[in-house]
């Protein structure tokens, strides 16, 4: 697999974030959501360098993952369900911001894209995976340019109900917060013209209920792939269980490979935004790196203690590899 | 994910080898075939909460809420899913999991009663778990720790369309060779949040469902899961399963136009359906049964009128077409799986099941809807369309074919 990244966007502050041209009255009738999906979408697709669009095209899609969604609107929705005494009194533009989907209908609007729309509400790995799902895509001729990234934004209930719920995880989770941020790639067909800024060249997802058995199958993955481009491996996600990045790192010892802290917010629980996080974040080094090298490939992983468990691997440049 | 070579193999099909359906109509696929071809409509009063405030008061509620065998699952909405997925696996559950088998699910809301109840306090002492167990991917994963599977594990949600498009994904991943074996469905509950939610959209019907009647005058909610058991055709082959149809083409597509109305054009239905084709490597003039969408709203009903007769031309007025959301209601992300299960069946008994309540076709909708009775098609039909749209502009189609 080889398919160019062209375009990334990392959003962590959505109450004061630059409103990038759009209607800031539209921003705010968003679910938060929706909302920081559609600033991370929107910095991608500018950052590619795409400009206003005329008819909708099937060619161009989006999907993205998260793991909780529009719960920011459905908690909104839900409350004044119980408030109020009579129908009318309910906000119809409030219930239609409960669709996961919304985040891709604000996009496509926004840039005419036509084609592909879905999100993944999978877990914390959904971002990876909707990178993973849209990559496949574009490598099978479904599609010529995806939008695909992970986001997530955060209701004061649900910070309650996570303060609850850390305390399982002992002294891992209880000093860890929810934290909203969108992430966000564009990937295209690898082509004469298009400016590559990295490139996803392969990937995994599975469910394993057991984190040393899911760190042992990750780690077969990486040391069956890698073709002598061994780099750095970013686990994105906040360690919670205890065991997952040890058995990885245990399994992995002696192949070569770096461990690298994901640099966005390391101690914030991103969810679904962590590893697409990681992700743009290994754009930007490979953009950083001194042009006279040959960087070795990033890797990005997430474990979810539900079971799901993702990895990406991104290339550099093809005009940055060797051979 | 497949990184290099390979991608040259062969395409690999698609195979459906079982059905599970929970509705208001009835537990399992034959009570749902049976009182879909007599035309019957579950649709009636709202019991499981006060809709007084409410402009509409009727939904397809279901009844009886099937067992947990195991005994471990309060919540609603997951039984369903348990019991229509249990059914889809049947006696395949043996040669079901491991690595090469894999969970896809469609929900709008998942285990969000367990959340409404937390915020109003009701905790049933399990707050600790409330944030996760209650979110949107709880039952793949209860789906996918019951079963054994240990490959992909997604859940999709794109509205109504949520349960077309997990079907849709789930071919995807063992097309591409990702799995072997893919359970793949939908399903939600009812509940006040929603029918608050529609009711003050003004989209649900005072009086009757009627899709593509003149009379329409809004939607029905409904409740219930649909789920099919997806295998490479070799795989099902070497195991001696029985292929009931099979998954040539999916495809997704945005309208790109309003984030609660349909393009008027059908253009998202229009893109969308023409992608599954493409995707199927199949033509329009090969489908021979059209599963629409058809809520009941005047815009939606309308705007997939339009979207099929762009594409389908003068054949728009000659495919039989029908709707299923009459009888069992609309039963969001349940739904597009729900109609999956039905058109499966139509390919294998060539029989089409009317659009309950119908009687007076919307001159504005010239389709070839079966009405009335059902439609025995006594050449059979080779290949199907099911479509499916949603809020914010979600498209999703099917393409099936007889096996």
């Amino acid at each position: 697999m080889r398919v160019a990244i062209t375009g990334a966007g990392l959003v962590q502050e959505i109450d004061t974030a630059p409103e990038a041209g759009v209607d800031p009255g539209r921003l705010r009738r968003m679910d938060r959501f929706g909302r920081v999906g559609f600033l991370a979408g929107n910095e991608a697709i500018r950052a590619r360098g795409a400009s206003a669009h005329g008819a909708a095209s099937a060619r161009l899609g989006t999907i993205f993952g998260t793991a909780y969604g529009c719960r920011d609107s459905i908690t909104d929705h839900a409350d004044l369900v119980v408030a109020t005494t009579r129908g009318d009194e309910l906000r119809p533009a409030l219930f239609a911001q409960t669709v996961h989907n919304s985040v891709n209908g604000e996009l496509a609007i926004e840039w005419g894209l036509g084609g592909v729309s879905e999100v993944l509400v999978s877990g914390r790995c959904a971002g990876l995976e909707a990178l993973l799902v849209a990559a496949g895509r574009i490598e099978d001729g479904e599609a010529d340019c995806m939008v695909a990234g992970g986001a997530e934004g955060i209701h004061p209930a649900m910070q309650r109900a996570w303060a609850v719920e850390r305390e399982s995880y002992g002294n891992r989770g209880r000093s860890v917060d929810l934290h909203e941020a969108g992430a966000a790639v564009v990937l295209e067909k690898t082509r004469e013209g298009v400016r590559e800024l990295a490139a996803i060249s392969g990937g995994t997802f599975f469910f394993e209920p057991d984190p040393e058995e899911a760190a042992r199958r990750l780690a077969r993955w990486v040391i069956e792939t890698e073709d002598g481009r061994r780099g750095t491996l970013c686990v994105a996600s906040i360690e919670l269980e205890g065991t997952f990045s040890s058995s990885l790192w245990s399994a992995l010892e002696g192949k070569g490979w770096e461990s690298r802290e994901r640099d966005t917010a390391p101690d914030r629980e991103l969810l679904a935004a962590a590893g697409p996080a990681g992700v743009v974040e290994a754009v930007r080094r490979f953009a950083a790196a001194d042009s006279n090298g040959n960087p070795g490939d990033e890797m990005v992983a997430v474990r979810d203690p539900q079971g799901p468990t993702a990895l990406v691997r991104i290339s550099a440049p093809a005009a940055r590899r060797s051979g | 994910m497949k990184s290099g070579s390979e991608r040259n193999t062969p395409r690999r099909e698609v195979a459906i080898t079982g059905l599970g359906a929970v509705t208001a109509l009835g537990l399992g696929v034959e009570r749902f075939w049976s009182e879909l071809v007599a035309g019957a409509s579950a649709i009636h009063p709202v019991t499981l909460f006060d809709t007084r405030r409410y402009q509409a008061h009727d939904a397809a509620e279901i009844g009886t809420v099937p067992e947990d065998p195991l005994g471990d699952v309060d919540e609603r909405a997951h039984r369903f899913a348990l019991a229509a997925s249990q059914e889809a696996l049947g006696e395949s559950a043996a040669s079901f999991g491991g690595a090469r088998s894999g969970v896809v699910v469609g929900t709008t809301l998942g285990g969000n009663r367990l959340w409404t109840n937390w915020l109003q306090g009701g905790t049933n002492g399990r707050s600790a778990e409330m944030l996760d167990l209650s979110s949107v991917p709880s039952a793949t994963r209860l789906l996918a720790r019951r079963t054994g599977a240990r490959g992909p594990a997604i859940t999709l949600s794109v509205a109504c369309a949520s349960g077309t498009a997990a079907i849709g994904l789930g071919a995807e991943l063992i097309r591409r060779g990702e799995a072997d074996q893919i359970l793949a469905g939908g399903y939600d509950a009812l509940s006040e949040f929603v029918f608050a939610g529609f009711d003050s959209l003004r989209a649900l019907s005072p009086t009757t469902v009627r899709p593509f009647d003149r009379r329409r005058d809004g939607l029905g909610l409904g409740e219930g899961a649909g789920f099919v058991l997806l295998e490479e055709a070799g795989f099902a082959r070497r195991r001696g399963a029985r292929v009931l149809a099979r998954v040539r083409g999916y495809a997704s597509a945005s309208d790109a136009h309003h984030m609660t109305r349909p393009s008027p054009t059908g253009d998202g239905l229009f893109r969308a359906v023409t992608g599954a084709l493409a995707n199927a490597q199949a033509s329009p003039e090969e489908v021979g049964f059209i599963s629409a969408h058809g809520t009941a709203t005047p815009f939606n009903d309308r705007m997939e009128a339009a979207g099929l007769a762009r594409l389908f031309g003068k054949r728009a007025g000659e495919i039989p077409v029908n709707s299923i959301k009459g009888a069992l209601g609309h039963t969001l992300g349940a739904a597009g799986a729900l109609e999956a299960v039905m058109t499966t069946l139509v390919l294998m008994r060539g029989v089409v099941p009317p659009t309950a309540n119908l009687s007076e076709v919307d001159p504005g909708c010239p389709l070839d809807l079966v009405s009335g009775r059902a439609r025995v098609v006594s050449r059979g039909i080779e290949m199907a369309v099911s479509t499916s749209s949603a809020f914010a502009g979600t498209n999703a189609a099917l393409v099936l074919e007889r096996a």
